[in-house]
């Protein structure tokens, strides 16, 4: 608190406009993430996924992690930016990704044939820039919890954080219940616990929703707090 | 004061093969009529300044010339490679000035370009800066031009003749001194006709200037209109005018191979050379391609023409090639490729205006080029932005161009939350086993869900398409299994047959 008297008049006359260098810091940290539209992750994250890194949400099905990506995906579309999924599965469901909110002319869907094919895309993606998301979707919904990904050599992710980076574009990496992100941490690992489903408690039962709990992992502090997200 | 300029490039159809293969600039080059293969009768058409030093001359047979030197080159003229350097002038020259006129190729195979240069100075500054802009041009696309400005066609005509004998120089005729510049040179210089010629060389007529000293009714009396016509030349009042070529939006590239191709990496080799100078000709029009179409001539002169998707215009070498290697690769030629061609169609990069408050994308061109080489990696329709497609089947889903608007987004936030959350969809659906009771699945058997039921929601019925032979009647239930999955099937309702089939048609995530 300042003690001269100066400051202190001035602080008094003038509360909205002189802020702390703390608070201005953290103002400038909230640009630079991607709010994922959960209030208290948002608040874990320090505002969100990191802009310009490479994050990894992991589950195995039915944990909520695309439930999750969605939402960001409609976050970053509805703000006039552009966002790219890139999977090779086909199992991306445009109509879904449409009723979370998204502006899906803003959405680039790239339908890789194979594996290979996803990786390559991801990286001329990022390494062009101009796209605010890049989502590479890793789950196989053929093979159960499976993970495509896992077998890419270090040297892949390390080349894709970097492209992330340069361009400021954000990577985020969706993948079955074992991480596959290898050679560099993910700034943020988000490892998502099937969920229960809710039901409708009138005469017609139906899905409501899911209720899941969100493991955080960060980069810079290990291990994080553990708590439970309500999709949609 | 109008002005023209004049655009001339001597044995033009050997400058069109040196422009194709520009490794056969140093040799002693011949060219026969065109077809597949010379005989020892061909004739000489046109030649290379080094097979002439060698005793070659136009006209002779084949045979007659390789008794004089036995190493000369022999290739029979490419129409398609002739068509594309012509072309390539053309465009060149429509870069510079509005009106182009694009004649045939000289008897003596010098093919001459003619451009209205009026007024076209104050655009570049001087008639030096023309003259360095349109050199250039012509250059970019694969010539070494001769180049004349002056008031009348004739005397630009004769200025580039001679620029061209001074090896690629620009001959620059002040404005208002065409008779002058003219008068000492010969009178060859115009391309009188050979009557004409030979009647004042007899009388002892050898230069410009003596011609137009002549009174015009002695000329008139003489050599009637053809004589006017050259009088008026000489005197710098020259009646010819230009006669422009109306501007086409195809461009075509092509060669003939020598041996038919068969590997697809020799016959990316040479598309990629056919690309090079396709690229050249849209540059200096500052276009890029929208649309590409592949000619292929197989054995037998069967002609098989392959369309290739462009999502963007482009102008980037890399990316075009790799869509010409992916409509290759997903079908190969089926036979040895004797001749090839690519049509391009042009377009303009995109332009779009930015706005101030809105976080900046990638630029149009750079966004082009990348949807470009995303096409290119995973093939012609894999890459859009999603769309409804029409019809009523859910799962169906369509692509469209990515064109994202400039303004802002009107979507909205899914407002009161509800709705099930995300499915992961499986296409096709999968084929699953399904024990019921009451109607109601009770157990799953399948590939990648199987197992008891806990719980389940429906069914819901979708009936769409109903005018159709297979309408689509299913009843969707959502299931949530013992292992923790949660998953939408359907019962998909064959009333012709009588028969209903299970389908895992996603699972929520």
């Amino acid at each position: 608190m300042p003690t001269n008297p100066a400051l202190l008049t001035l602080l008094r006359d003038l509360p909205g406009e002189v802020r702390s260098a703390a608070q201005a810091g953290s103002a400038r940290l909230e640009k630079r993430c991607h709010p994922t539209g959960l209030a208290e992750l948002d608040a874990c994250l320090g505002g969100g996924l990191p802009v310009g890194r490479a994050s990894e949400l992991c589950g195995s099905l039915s944990s909520g992690a695309t439930s999750l990506i969605l939402r960001l995906v409609a976050g970053i579309t509805r703000d006039a930016r552009l966002v790219a999924w890139v999977e090779w599965t086909d199992a991306f469901d445009p109509a879904d990704c449409g009723r979370a909110g998204a502006a899906l002319e803003r959405l680039l869907w790239v339908r890789a044939p194979d594996e290979g094919a996803a990786f390559e895309s991801t990286e001329v993606l990022l390494h062009g820039g101009g796209f605010s998301l890049v989502v590479l979707d890793l789950r196989s919904a053929r093979r159960y919890n499976d993970n495509a990904g896992r077998h890419r050599p270090a040297s892949v992710w390390v080349r894709l954080s970097r492209a992330a980076a340069k361009t400021r574009s954000t990577l985020i990496v969706l993948s079955g219940a074992t991480p596959a992100l290898c050679g560099i941490p993910a700034a943020v690992r988000l490892m998502l616990q099937p969920g229960r489903p809710r039901w409708s408690v009138s005469a017609t039962r139906l899905l409501e929703g899911l209720d899941v709990s969100i493991h955080i992992h960060r980069a810079s502090a290990g291990f994080g707090r553990v708590f439970t997200a309500r999709f949609p | 004061m109008t002005r023209h300029a004049c655009i001339c490039i001597p044995r033009f159809p050997v400058a069109a093969l040196h422009r194709a293969e520009p490794e056969l600039r140093a040799t002693p080059l011949v060219l026969t009529a065109a077809g597949k293969t010379s005989s020892p009768e061909s004739t000489i058409l046109a030649l290379s300044p080094e097979a002439e030093r060698r005793g070659a001359v136009a006209g002779m047979t084949l045979a007659q010339a390789l008794s004089r030197h036995a190493d000369l080159v022999v290739r029979p003229i490419d129409p398609g490679v002739l068509r594309g350097a012509r072309d390539a002038l053309f465009e060149a020259a429509l870069a510079t000035a509005p009106r182009v006129e694009l004649p045939d190729i000289e008897e003596d195979a010098t093919q001459f370009v003619y451009l209205d240069a009026s007024g076209l100075e104050r655009l570049v500054g001087s008639t030096g800066g023309l003259a360095a802009t349109l050199s250039a041009r012509v250059a970019r696309v694969g010539f070494l031009p001769g180049l004349g400005i002056a008031d009348q066609l004739e005397t630009a005509q004769v200025a580039a003749e001679l620029g061209a004998q001074r090896r690629g120089a620009a001959i620059l005729v002040p404005a208002g001194a065409d008779r002058a510049w003219l008068a000492p040179r010969s009178l060859t210089a115009l391309r009188p006709s050979a009557e004409v010629g030979d009647w004042l060389a007899e009388v002892g007529i050898a230069a410009i200037g003596q011609l137009a000293e002549v009174p015009r009714e002695e000329v008139g009396t003489r050599l009637g209109r053809a004589g006017i016509g050259l009088w008026l030349s000489a005197r710098g009042q020259g009646r010819r005018v230009l006669r422009p070529r109306a501007v086409g939006q195809e461009l075509v590239e092509g060669i003939v191979v020598e041996w038919g191709v068969k590997s697809l990496e020799a016959l990316l080799f040479i598309l990629r050379g056919v690309l090079d100078r396709l690229l050249g000709r849209l540059e200096v029009r500052s276009l890029s391609v929208a649309g590409l179409e592949l000619r292929l001539v197989l054995g037998g002169a069967h002609e098989e023409r392959r369309k290739v998707g462009v999502l963007a215009p482009t102008r980037e070498t890399k990316t075009l090639l790799r869509l010409l290697r992916a409509a290759l690769e997903g079908a190969p030629p089926s036979a040895a490729v004797e001749s090839v061609a690519l049509v391009a169609q042009t377009g303009e990069a995109r332009p779009e205006q930015l706005d101030l408050f809105r976080p900046a994308g990638p630029p149009p061109a750079q966004l082009a080029e990348m949807l470009a080489r995303l096409a290119g990696i995973c093939g012609e329709g894999r890459v859009g932005r999603p769309v409804a497609p029409p019809g009523h089947r859910p799962e169906a889903v369509a692509l469209a161009p990515f064109r994202p608007p400039a303004a802002a987004s009107e979507a909205k936030a899914n407002p009161d939350g509800s709705g099930p959350p995300a499915l992961r969809a499986l296409r096709p659906p999968v084929s699953l086993r399904v024990e019921t009771r009451q109607g109601h699945p009770v157990r799953l058997q399948g590939t990648p869900v199987s197992g008891p039921v806990r719980a389940c929601a429906g069914p819901w019925r979708i009936d769409a398409e109903w005018w159709r032979a297979a309408p689509c009647r299913r009843d969707y239930f959502d299931v949530y299994l013992d292992d923790g999955a949660l998953v939408r099937i359907y019962r998909h309702l064959d009333l012709a047959r009588g028969t209903a089939l299970w389908f895992l048609d996603g699972i929520y995530d």
